[in-house]
């Protein structure tokens, strides 16, 4: 088979397994009701708080308030993005232990490919989506910035980069499994990091901070970049280009999360652990 | 120590037994998987660090705004972000009632010779014993050995009484938690559930912003609720914010919660039992 | 033909050992397990080999290094022809495979869905796909509920979905893991007669099981495994002939006998009292008619009973003797 037809296949099967996903989304009902309120019910008594420390302070790290909102906003819409199709990848140490793996290698499809097909959760498109793409739009009026079409294709760019990206690094992250059996732990320890990238301008703690979020865990690239470009301070950053590498870096980091998987899948099939 | 529990009554020495049992459990919890402990231990270390940074640069923009210094501010920061760590209420009863329930392993846990709540409470006492002893304590020294007086309570008293408060804080946080247990037990939705509980938590305890920075209303209506006595006060009390007869009068007020919310539990309990066990778990 | 070929596979693992209690969070120790030490296997088309042993003995060990989900560190293994652990993606089109426990379908969707999603992921043209689906449906009582979730699916009717599930792309070698595990007796012969039928079909079958009935109805063959070594290979009246190999003869008298009772070859005798003795003999060296016949002509018999030994008593005195020895469990996912 060459490359380009199997990958055409693969990408039927990709569909086909959308749609099986699609069809077995349980009913809406009263749980996702109460989930939708309990998310943004969270995120407005987050974002509230901080509105109440921007607006005494005035302006944090020389950030105002609606530019701290679009902050949270476009980091709630990216990680939606990534629960909808792939906030199953946290569960990889369950899959490697229950042998649900095992039933992935004895198909003839590639087993990332079933990974990330197996599940799609539907329901995030309306919670931490729905919900930061309106806080989005919420503060971009707030800030007065009009949608031209430029800013129109940064953010749609950005929203697919920076979803490329929290992918990549949730897949790098739980299949540590391999080696260490258990890897929800890593996936709460970024989630530490992520929380303070998500609230707060990366400058507030320093230049060392935005250094280590752009290089070392490039999360800066989900919000704090794409905000910089959509609010036309590009030319902040250490580099005038960096605001809109969040596609590039996202496909990146995302390759690295593949490359991870595949080192631990190679261990597991020579330990079998 | 060894032979102390037999120079007590019978049930005190069978209580001795059980906490050591409990702990043990709760140790041995956190310490199956190397990995997650370290990872535990980061996690904790990053938060710590992200809260005392925040604080700082808020405090360069403008100090007037503050009623504490800068020092005390750090360390209200510091220590918040620790008490979260430890009094953690992602994980406790409510968790581990959903738990059971998925699982249906609820009815067997009904059968034992210990009540329900007795039976939780001793559990997670297990469990943030431990994680006071392998998470709070090392990362709490190390703060202090980096931050000093950044992270030092305002005086001895003022720690003791902390520490205190911070008891009380344990039980008033597993009373709202085991009340949200009986919720998700009757709603049978975790997720949702937790998300509203973290998010009352978040605006209404004061572990994030003091309550001082609040607008007026959402102050009184804080002030009015137990959960400010959770964090806020054992907080305020550390930092020396409030001291004497004003920490005294802190620390009354977390108890009478404290009875209030027991007697809450024990009602909200009788009602849940007798459903749980006439739908046979 | 031989569709599983095995010579001297070798598995080992790391199994980790946690210090105690706060300790292990400083210290490491691990020690190197052999799962599987040497083994020997052939499973040719239309048999079916029943692969046994106690828990923690090596047959998922072994199954894996035949799926190709783990390679192994010394041997050869060829399934349908192929290297496992080189040509994994080639080979799963050529096997089917029933993790006892964990079904391959779709939780929430129904069993059809299902089925069509694993058409598309073995490629099977749709006209064959439909041949071959009614055909299992027709075997396997499919029908009755193929449009239930499969999470609302009794246990027996989950085993027959994921049965169809493993043979719908035609695989030349099936590995069936404890396929009958909590079945009723019903559903459990309807496995066993759909087994048959595959075998019949000239698909080579290895099957590991705990269940006696499984074994007696179905295998053409045991292996069974200690400590990752092959203790015995051969059929089933192989096995009773070297591991159970007396029979008895229960006798009643019409009256009361006195005195001392003679079988020749009988290997022991006992008297339960002057109406019953019970006869214990090898049935290498003498038949049970023989001995019946010797019994009629002596002595005034009222009644008499023949007891064959079963695999069960194989299996239970193999297993107890192995279980005191080898002691350890089963790696967790082993």
């Amino acid at each position: 088979m060459t490359a380009i037809t199997a990958a055409r296949r693969n990408a039927r099967l990709y569909l086909r397994f959308l749609g099986a996903g699609f069809r077995s989304q349980t009913i809406y009902g009263f749980d996702s009701a109460l989930l939708l309120f309990a998310v943004v019910f969270l995120n407005v008594v987050d974002l509230s708080l901080l509105a109440v420390m921007l607006t005494r302070f005035e302006a944090l790290g020389g950030w105002t308030m609606w530019e701290v909102v679009l902050l949270y906003c476009m980091f709630l819409a990216v990680l939606g993005l990534q629960y909808l199709f792939t906030l199953h990848l946290n569960r990889i140490d369950e899959f490697i232990q229950d042998g649900t793996l095992d039933q992935m290698l004895v198909r003839p499809v590639s087993p990332l490919l079933q990974l990330v097909a197996r599940e799609f959760h539907l329901r995030n498109l309306f919670h931490h989506f729905g919900t930061g793409i309106v806080g989005v739009l919420i503060a971009m009026a707030g800030l007065g910035l009009a949608w031209t079409p430029e800013r129109v294709a940064i953010l749609a760019a950005s929203l697919v980069g920076g979803t490329l990206l929290l992918t990549g690094m949730v897949l790098a992250l739980a299949s540590l499994a391999f080696w260490t059996v258990r890897s929800q732990v890593f996936l709460f320890g970024t989630a530490e990091i992520q929380e303070a990238v998500q609230h707060y301008p990366a400058t507030v703690f320093g230049q060392w901070f935005v250094r280590a979020m752009t290089f070392l865990l490039p999360l800066a690239f989900v919000n704090y970049y794409p905000v910089m470009a959509l609010t036309g301070r590009a030319d902040e950053a250490m580099h005038p280009l960096l605001p809109y590498a969040s596609p590039l870096v996202g496909s990146a980091v995302l390759a690295v999360g593949v490359v991870v998987w595949r080192a631990g899948l190679r261990r597991y099939e020579s330990t079998g652990n | 120590m060894a032979d102390a529990p037999t120079l007590l009554p019978a049930g005190t020495a069978r209580r001795w037994d059980l906490a050591r049992a409990f702990l043990r459990y709760g140790l041995a919890n956190r310490t199956t998987y190397r990995a997650v402990y370290w990872a535990q231990l980061v996690n904790a270390v990053v938060k710590v660090a992200a809260i005392a940074l925040v604080w700082r640069a808020f405090h360069a923009v403008d100090p007037g705004q503050f009623p504490v210094g800068g020092d005390a501010m750090i360390a209200y920061g510091v220590v918040a972000a620790l008490g979260s760590v430890v009094l953690d209420w992602w994980s406790g009863p409510h968790h581990y009632l959903a738990r059971r329930i998925r699982l249906g392993t609820i009815t067997g846990d009904l059968l034992r010779p210990m009540s329900l709540p007795r039976q939780l409470f001793a559990i997670h006492a297990g469990e943030t014993c431990s994680a006071l002893l392998l998470l709070g304590v090392p990362v709490y020294l190390g703060a202090l050995a980096l931050l000093g007086r950044e992270a030092a309570p305002a005086g001895p008293a003022a720690g003791l009484l902390a520490l205190l408060s911070f008891a009380l804080s344990f039980a008033l946080l597993f009373c709202c938690s085991f009340l949200v247990g009986m919720i998700v037990l009757k709603t049978l939705n975790l997720l949702g559930v937790m998300h509203v509980y973290h998010g009352v938590i978040t605006l209404l305890s004061g572990f994030w912003i003091p309550l001082w920075f609040y607008p007026e209303p959402l102050r009184r209506i804080a002030e009015l609720l137990p959960f400010q006595s959770i964090f806020f006060t054992p907080l305020t009390i550390y930092i020396g914010h409030r001291r004497g007869a004003d920490a005294a009068v802190a620390i009354l007020q977390q108890a009478v919660w404290l009875c209030i919310l027991l007697v809450a539990v024990h009602l909200a309990w009788r009602f849940m039992r007798r459903r749980l066990v006439v739908q046979g778990g | 033909m031989a569709l599983i070929e095995v010579d001297g596979l070798v598995k080992h693992y790391r199994v980790r050992k946690p210090g105690r209690s706060v300790r292990r969070l400083f210290t490491r120790h691990s020690e190197l397990k052999e799962a599987v030490r040497g083994i020997d296997l052939r499973v040719d088309a239309g048999e079916v080999v029943g692969y046994l042993g106690p828990n923690g003995a090596g047959k998922s060990t072994t199954i894996k290094c035949l799926c190709g989900i783990m390679a192994p560190d010394a041997g050869r293994i060829r399934v349908a022809g192929l290297d496992p652990s080189r040509r994994r993606l080639e080979l799963a089109r050529r096997i089917g495979v029933v993790f006892g426990q964990k079904t391959a379908l779709w939780w929430d969707l129904p069993v059809t869905e299902s089925f069509e999603l694993l058409r598309a992921i073995y490629d099977v043209p749709r006209e064959r796909h439909r041949r071959r689906l009614d055909e299992l449906t027709a075997l396997l009582g499919l029908d009755e509920f193929a449009h239930v979730p499969v999470r609302q699916l009794s246990l027996g009717q989950r085993v027959r979905s994921d049965l169809a599930a493993a043979l719908l792309h035609d695989p030349q070698v099936l590995f069936l893991d404890e396929p009958t595990i909590g079945l009723d007796a019903a559903a459990k012969s309807g496995v066993r007669r759909f087994v048959r039928e595959i075998r019949a079909r000239g698909v080579a079958v290895l099957l590991t099981t705990h269940d006696l009935g499984d074994i007696e109805e179905l295998c053409d063959r045991i292996v069974i495994l200690d400590r990752g070594s092959v203790l015995f290979e051969g059929s089933v009246d192989e096995a009773l002939g070297r591991y159970a190999p007396h029979s008895r003869v229960i006798v009643e008298f019409s009256r009361d006998v006195q005195g001392t009772i003679e079988v020749p070859f009988a290997d022991s005798l006992h008297r339960r009292d002057d109406r019953q003795a019970e006869i214990v003999f090898k049935r290498a060296e003498e038949t049970a008619a023989a001995v019946t016949r010797h019994l009629l002509d002596a002595y005034p018999v009222r009644d008499l009973r023949i007891t064959e030994p079963s695999i069960e008593d194989v299996v239970k005195s193999l297993y107890e003797e192995l279980g005191d020895r080898a002691g350890g469990a089963e790696p967790a996912r082993g």
